[in-house]
């Protein structure tokens, strides 16, 4: 699969962006844009799950999205990761940065 | 007694302010007459102090305290006579023989009066802290008359500043007015007011402080070369006053009331320390909240950063251009904006100008040397017209402030190689350019310099208008990066690089740069992001880092500026994975940091073993302070030692079944060709990866290897 499919839902207080496919050169603009919009307004979850690859170019959209969610007093949480996600994550050497969570209960 | 100290702080004080003011005023008229204002108000302080140490109480002859007294009063009388001559042709460099000759006859006549007279002082003793002066009958002319003097200089500046043109001066002339007139009042409150108020005589000698005051005017008056925003000044010295009004006095009267209260020492001191630290918490969040009165000025530095920092690289020069001008215009309330690109000549020629300026500047210009020598990135006007450590290029520098109607220059340079010019016009207020817009545009420095970078290297606008012609730029920066490295030449050493690159699209780099014959500086990552952007970042980042390089001694201290520079200046999101190394063939070792490289291998001929050395590493551009990441790893080179070092590139490609190449297999290909040169080492790992992607590349790739011999090789 080479298109990145973003759908979006509700679960409590949280938007969740449900990403599926692979977040690289040519698919990163889409998520940037969506999750910059999302977490000035909500707090925010990016399901991961089903993520096949994560570049630097998404990673680094990621970043500013942490950024700006601090900036604006909401929460941004990583969810369910999938393991190139999650070695993409590592690779930074800021995995303590990044908020990963299975499941959103408790985080309302 | 114990204030006599005050007595002899002038000297070094004002010695220390005319050295620091030195450079800026060598050779001129202002630097002697500072020493020679200095050097009177010092005797004038130390002599009194003296004096009042050594007179004794009803002593009928005292010849050293009364000496000394005289003498005192003389120096403060010929250091008014002085500052009155300086008041005449200040901030002009001019000479004037005939007022110099009266200010010398009216020195020698004081001097005369006090010292070989009665008519000053007659008789001094000191009773307990009271120093007693026995007056003559022009005690109080001499007095009296060198403090008018001082008043009637400030004054006569202070008028014939309305009629300087450049306000530089007028600010500079006012500054010393101010500082001529505080330092007489100041002198004369604790001198004469205060003992008289409090009735201890003791305080006369804190009037000594008042040559200090004189001196930092004087200072200030000769050194500064920028203006001030007066106006911001008086607001927050009034907003400082009205919060010292508003928690000062009900902390003070809290605290007497305390104090007051027959408490027991502790229990008082306790309560009074809380009511401090109350007060000094209101007053910390009504500043914050209310009184920040450059709070707007703030606000525009940010917010022309932010929007500095959103320009879109990707909408062609003249669009990025006019971008720049609208940014800059507003906040810095300018209209007219020249900017220079220089040309593969090295000329700097106009690539924009509301005015349609077509002056090309020399790149080797004096001017342009000169500050590429001093390192000055932003030059104001006001600072070539009266700052002295440019008088010997002043009439170079005003011909380029001219030629573009220019008010502020932002040089860009590459290294010592100019990149490019800002020529800022004048404000249309009509104001100066001040020490805040000076700092502000300090601060943007490093992103205009990424735009001009990029304006620089893409003058030939139409090759982005095609994605094609995206793609033939970058693979025109990447060769160029490639081809541009110093690459390792040593006997003990056999090196070799491969890069290659998707689509020629992409942030992967390498630079190696000869420090000496035994030391190499290398950097090698990957800058995050796509496409052109990408390789900009990549570029800009790689001229910095060799930039820092001829900056910083510490060499954690590069790592800590790239990531400075990459969280500043590129766009948001950019981070840098990738390491700093050097190799110094001396010490036959190897120093890095690991700034998020995902492999570092070494082959140990000792242990028989490829391991792992990279350990843990922090990626350059997230966090803002990277320093506590940072870690300087040392690795000894043993003969016969093998490195290998990789991007993520090769690690994170796939095959057709979606298989991650990984460390391992990258591990097996290292080992199956460790025993080769460099170069087949290099060109067997990138072979090996190939055939596992079926030639398929996702990602830059970057290896590099090296093969370590102790022993000197001979050359082959």
């Amino acid at each position: 699969m080479n298109q990145l499919n973003i759908e979006e839902r509700r679960e409590g207080t949280f938007t969740v962006l449900v990403l599926t496919g692979p977040v690289n050169s040519y698919t990163f603009t889409e998520f940037q844009d969506r999750v910059y919009r999302t977490v000035r307004e909500t707090d925010t979850a990016v399901d991961m799950e089903h993520v096949t690859t994560l570049s630097s170019a998404g990673l680094g959209a990621l970043m500013v999205a942490l950024e700006d969610a601090e900036a604006a007093g909401k929460k941004l949480w990583i969810l369910k990761p999938s393991e190139i996600v999650r070695l993409a994550i590592e690779s930074t050497g800021f995995s303590d940065r990044f908020p990963v969570t299975r499941t959103l209960k408790g985080l309302a | 007694m114990g204030l006599t100290v005050f007595a002899f702080l002038a000297p070094p004080v004002l010695l220390t302010l005319w050295i620091r003011a030195r450079p800026r005023i060598r050779g001129t008229a202002w630097s002697r007459y500072f020493l020679i204002v200095a050097g009177f108000f010092s005797v004038f302080t130390v002599s009194m102090g003296i004096a009042y140490i050594s007179a004794q109480p009803y002593a009928e002859t005292q010849a050293v305290p009364l000496f000394l007294t005289r003498l005192a009063a003389a120096a403060a009388a010929a250091g008014y006579i002085a500052l009155f001559r300086v008041c005449l042709t200040f901030p002009y460099d001019s000479k004037n023989a005939a007022a110099d000759l009266l200010a010398v006859a009216a020195t020698a006549a004081v001097f005369a009066l006090n010292l070989g007279t009665e008519l000053y002082v007659r008789h001094v003793e000191r009773v307990n802290l009271d120093f007693i002066r026995h007056e003559g009958p022009l005690y109080g002319a001499v007095t009296v008359g060198a403090a008018g003097l001082g008043f009637l200089g400030a004054i006569l500046l202070t008028f014939r500043s309305f009629s300087m043109r450049s306000r530089i001066y007028q600010q500079q002339s006012r500054i010393l007015a101010l500082g001529i007139v505080v330092s007489i009042v100041v002198g004369f409150l604790l001198a004469i007011r205060l003992p008289q108020v409090l009735r201890i005589g003791a305080f006369y000698l804190l009037s000594t402080l008042s040559p200090i005051i004189l001196g930092v005017g004087y200072y200030f008056a000769v050194s500064i070369s920028r203006i001030f925003a007066w106006k911001e000044v008086g607001r927050r010295v009034l907003s400082y006053l009205l919060l010292l009004t508003l928690t000062g006095i009900p902390v003070g009267w809290a605290s007497a009331a305390i104090l007051r209260a027959g408490l027991p020492a502790s229990s008082a001191a306790g309560f009074v320390f809380l009511i401090f630290a109350l007060g000094a918490y209101l007053a910390s969040a009504f500043v914050n909240r209310f009184l920040d009165p450059i709070a707007g000025r703030r606000k525009y530095r940010e917010a022309l950063q932010d929007a500095l920092a959103r320009v879109d690289l990707s909408g062609g020069r003249d669009t990025v251009l006019r971008q720049v001008h609208s940014i800059l215009s507003e906040p810095l309330e300018f209209r007219d904006l020249a900017i220079l690109v220089a040309d593969d000549e090295g000329a700097l020629r106009p690539v924009f100008s509301t005015f349609g300026t077509e002056r090309t500047l020399p790149g080797d210009s004096r001017a342009l040397r000169e500050l590429a020598r001093t390192g000055v990135t932003v030059l104001l006007k006001t600072e070539v017209v009266a700052n002295r450590a440019y008088a010997v290029f002043k009439k170079e520098f005003l011909e380029i402030f001219e030629s573009y109607r220019a008010e502020a220059l932002i040089a860009v340079r590459e290294g010592r190689e100019t990149l490019g010019i800002l020529a800022l016009g004048a404000r249309s207020s009509g104001g100066d350019y001040t020490a805040y817009d000076y700092e502000t545009l300090r601060s943007i420095y490093g992103k205009l310099f990424v735009v001009l970078y990029y304006v620089k290297n893409i003058a030939r606008e139409s090759i982005l208008s095609t994605v094609d012609r995206e793609i033939a730029y970058s693979s025109q920066v990447i060769e160029s990066i490639q081809g541009n490295v110093d690459r390792i030449d040593h006997p003990k050493a056999d090196a070799h690089f491969l890069a290659r690159s998707t689509r020629k699209l992409g942030g992967d780099f390498i630079d190696f740069l000869r420090l000496s014959s035994d030391r190499y500086f290398f950097v090698a990552g990957d800058v995050s992001g796509k496409g052109l952007n990408a390789s900009m970042s990549m570029i800009i980042l790689k001229t910095m880092i060799r930039t820092f390089l001829k900056e910083e001694k510490d060499f954690t201290r590069i790592a800590e500026r790239a990531n400075a520079f990459i969280k500043d200046n590129l766009p948001r999101g950019t981070f840098f994975a990738g390491i700093f190394g050097y190799f110094d063939f001396a010490k036959d070792s190897l120093y890095f940091i690991n700034c998020g490289i995902p492999v570092l291998f070494l082959y140990s001929p000792v242990f028989n073993t490829i391991i792992e050395i990279q350990g843990e590493g922090r990626v350059l551009g997230f966090v803002r302070d990277i320093r506590p990441y940072l870690k300087l790893r040392r690795v000894p080179l043993a003969s016969d030692a093998v490195l290998l070092l990789s991007t993520d590139g090769i690690l994170d490609s796939e095959n057709l079944r979606g298989e991650r190449y990984g460390k391992e297999r990258l591990q097996r290909s290292f080992s199956n060709h460790r025993g080769k040169s460099a170069r087949e080492l290099a060109e067997g790992v990138v072979a090996d990866l190939l055939a596992f992607t079926d030639d398929r590349l996702e990602d830059d790739i970057t290896v590099f290897a090296l093969k370590y011999d102790t022993q000197a090789r001979s050359p082959t």
